[in-house]
């Protein structure tokens, strides 16, 4: 008897088990989910959002797909909020939309500028979108921007929004900003964000001009001429929420430097020996930059020293790049040239953009014993009269795998 | 219950699992919010009190070989301080599972179970009670010790994971708050190492009498370590407000990490591992809560009592109207139950009795 009831017990918890969870197995369940890749999001001229949801176009990939697919589908929603939109297109593609593998969510430079704290908080707030999603802020509209995001070497666009924000590693143009980085700067008083800047190629270029360098380019600013249509280069510079400016290529490597955030980068520099040529250097930190933060007399004193190490790459005719003089010489050269590179971009943060985007603070706020004492010196407003001493101490070895020419 | 015994291990793994499972809710942000940046200072100045008090409490139930808080009481002031103290402890455990089980239900609701109401997700908590207790003692605390091992290397592996996104200087400014919110006021963090309450109910379990003073030690030196792990991979990752505004910290940090694009979304993982715990805490709980009853009320099987038992957790998480209220009851109310009740009264009883018992030895 005790058996048969323990029987029907554990029979109708398991009923009401099934009942109970079905539901929510039913919402969740892989066959009814359209899994968005990455989200724009517009302004529209109703005051309302315009955003738009990119997903794979699984047909592209079949055997017996037209070779003109792009591989993606984009569907634009006019809403009051991004879940309003997910809502009105869940019954539009008789799907539920799913934002769990978003990767890449895209602000328009208009929409960023009037501040994005709310559509930020919103999304940190959605358990489905991951904090390690990307943030793009794009030159042109959200929507065209993820038009054109298809690579030529790349057809998975998902692969591609997972491996371009990667470039950061090895360029040091762009930074790799997430969701989640970017929701702790905004809640931050003392902070301010940077996002990756994105536009799409202009496809035409004035190579004749030959003015264009790191130091000027920038998203839909670039010399690449090529078919794909967007291009990730540069930062947005943003002061607590709201998009103030940007950062060139150079710029932005400048960023990377400080935050230790490039593995290796190139850099051009003044041939020490023939001003009218530059010698092109692969470089990489060997130590941690090292940050200071006086605040003593008022006004911060930042000290930052930057330590590299250096191989040459591009080579010229009649150099001994064995002889140490010469290599002491393009060392000297390679110093020069980034820390006024670096003191440029950092009195641009402070002065033109009033912004400490390179999270200095954190490095200030070490002098001080209670968060009372902290918020009266006021970091946010002795920033924009910092003053900045930058050293960089670069190794310069040798050449790659020729020593002589 | 009195009839099992259990190993040294056993007894350390069931007062790190209360710690665990207060520490996968809401618990950091109500030890972080009022030290701010100091949050690592004072957790290491509270883990120092916390090893204190279960020394103390060592001290003063090794006066009284083999007996817990209830026994003591009887000795102190007969049955009736016996029942009330008993009681006492039950409405804490009830109180506190309650608590616990509305806020972790309702997590894994947002998270997982959008749909499902929240009734079904509590009953399935609620359901694991009277089966662990058909269950035999042993069976709970042995599963648990197999469970909270694992639990204790996902923190570790947290840790480890996530240092890349660490900000080392969110230490600063060192007092946070201010030295009084670090030190004086902070002490009521002590609330954070909730298993220290077990203590007063081990002697008579525990196989090796002799061996309490190890237990106590070891527990509260285990959860020190692994709360300040937890608190350090929160506080280095988010800033002060981010941390504020968290429902669940942790489990927002476990959701960081990702090792290149292959290995990512651990989050269920250990969500599952802290689900296992959840159960492994309900079963810990609620064998001590019917081993109180029976002693109180002299029944002869602690089993049937376990289901008026459940039905009343089950109702008391029932009872909050909304989050706002459950979150008040973690982070303010437990705190002051937890001062009054596990290191006021108790400790007030233990201190009377030790004096009772010795007046009587003078006397002989």
């Amino acid at each position: 008897m005790k058996k048969f009831l323990h029987s029907i017990l554990i029979t109708f918890i398991l009923i009401v088990n099934l009942y109970a969870f079905s539901a929510s197995y039913t919402y969740d369940n892989i066959d009814n989910l359209a899994y968005v890749v990455a989200i724009g999001i517009d302004t529209s001229k109703s005051n309302n959002l315009k955003i738009s949801f990119q997903f794979t176009d699984t047909s592209a990939y079949s055997n017996d797909s037209s070779s003109g697919s792009k591989g993606t589908i984009i569907n634009t929603v006019e809403a009051q909020s991004l879940e309003s939109s997910v809502n009105i297109l869940n019954s539009y593609i008789g799907k539920n939309v799913n934002l769990a593998h978003c990767k890449v969510i895209v602000f328009s430079e208009e929409i960023a500028k009037a501040g994005l704290s709310n559509y930020i908080y919103s999304l940190i707030n959605n358990s489905q979108i991951r904090p390690t999603s990307n943030i793009v802020i794009s030159k042109c509209e959200a929507k065209y921007y993820l038009e054109n995001s298809i690579s030529e070497s790349e057809k998975l666009i998902t692969k591609y929004y997972d491996v371009f924000p990667n470039s950061s590693d090895y360029t040091g143009y762009i930074s790799y900003v997430t969701l989640g980085d970017f929701f702790n700067q905004i809640t931050d008083k003392t902070r301010s964000p940077v996002a990756i800047l994105g536009g799409v190629n202009a496809k035409t270029s004035d190579i004749n001009s030959g003015s264009e360098d790191a130091s000027s380019i920038l998203a839909s600013k670039s010399t690449v001429v090529g078919e794909r249509g967007t291009e990730n280069l540069g930062l947005a510079v943003f002061k607590e929420d709201k998009l103030v400016g940007e950062l060139t290529a150079l710029e932005s490597l400048c960023h990377s430097i400080i935050d230790n955030e490039a593995n290796t980068f190139l850099i051009s520099i003044a041939n020490p020996r023939n001003s009218e040529n530059t010698i092109d250097l692969s470089a990489s930190e060997y130590k941690k930059t090292s940050i200071n933060v006086d605040v003593s007399n008022g006004s911060p004193y930042i000290n930052i020293d930057v330590y590299l190490n250096a191989e040459i790459m591009s080579i010229d005719t009649n150099t001994d790049y064995l002889d140490e003089a010469y290599l002491n010489e393009v060392a000297t050269s390679a110093n020069n040239f980034l820390a006024s590179q670096i003191s440029k971009y950092l009195y641009k943060t402070s002065t033109d953009f009033k912004s400490c985007i390179n999270d200095f603070d954190k490095y200030a706020s070490i002098h001080f014993l209670t968060n009372n004492d902290w918020e009266n010196y006021d970091w946010v407003s002795s920033y924009e009269d910092a003053f900045f001493n930058v050293n960089v101490y670069t190794s310069v070895n040798s050449s790659m795998l020729l020593t002589e020419s | 219950m009195n009839s099992i015994k259990l190993g040294n291990f056993e007894a350390i793994a069931i007062i790190v699992t209360i710690t665990i499972t207060h520490s996968i809710l809401t618990l950091p942000k109500s030890i972080m919010v009022p030290v701010d940046s100091a949050a690592l200072l004072n957790l290491i100045y509270v883990s120092i009190l916390a090893l204190f008090l279960s020394i103390i409490i060592y001290k003063l139930l090794n006066n009284f070989p083999g007996l817990d808080i209830i026994d003591i009481s009887e000795f102190l002031g007969g049955k009736i301080l016996q029942r009330i103290v008993g009681l006492l402890f039950l409405i804490y455990v009830l109180f506190v599972s309650s608590v616990l089980l509305r806020t972790f239900a309702h997590c894994l609701k947002i998270v997982y179970y959008p749909m499902t109401d929240l009734i079904f997700i509590l009953a399935i908590f609620a359901v694991s009670i009277p089966i662990s207790c058909t269950l035999s003692s042993e069976t709970i605390f042995k599963a648990n010790l197999i469970i909270i091992p694992v639990v204790l290397l996902g923190i570790v592996f947290l840790f480890i994971a996530n240092t890349k996104y660490f900000n080392f200087e969110n230490i600063y400014p060192l007092f946070g708050n201010g030295i009084n919110a670090t030190f004086i006021k902070g002490a009521s963090n002590i609330f954070a190492f909730g298993g220290i309450t077990v203590l007063y109910l081990l002697p008579p379990i525990l196989k090796d009498k002799m061996q309490f003073k190890k237990v106590s030690i070891l527990s509260t030196v285990l959860s020190s370590i692994y709360f300040i792990l937890t608190i350090a991979t929160i506080l280095f990752m988010f800033s002060s407000v981010s941390f504020t505004n968290e429902l669940m910290p942790l489990y927002s940090s476990v959701r960081y990490i990702e090792f290149g694009t292959f290995f990512q979304r651990l989050d269920s993982v250990f969500l599952l591992t802290w689900i296992l715990a959840f159960f492994c805490y309900l079963g810990i709980s609620f064998r001590f809560c019917t081993s109180i009853y029976k002693k109180i009320t002299n029944i002869k099987s602690n089993k049937i009592i376990s289901y008026p038992l459940t039905l009343l957790v089950l109702g008391l998480s029932l009872l909050p109207k909304d989050e706002s209220i459950t979150s008040f009851l973690e982070g303010t109310v437990y705190r002051y139950i937890f001062l009054i009740f596990s290191i006021g009264i108790s400790l007030l009883i233990l201190v009377l009795a030790y004096l009772k018992k010795k007046a009587k030895t003078i006397k002989e």
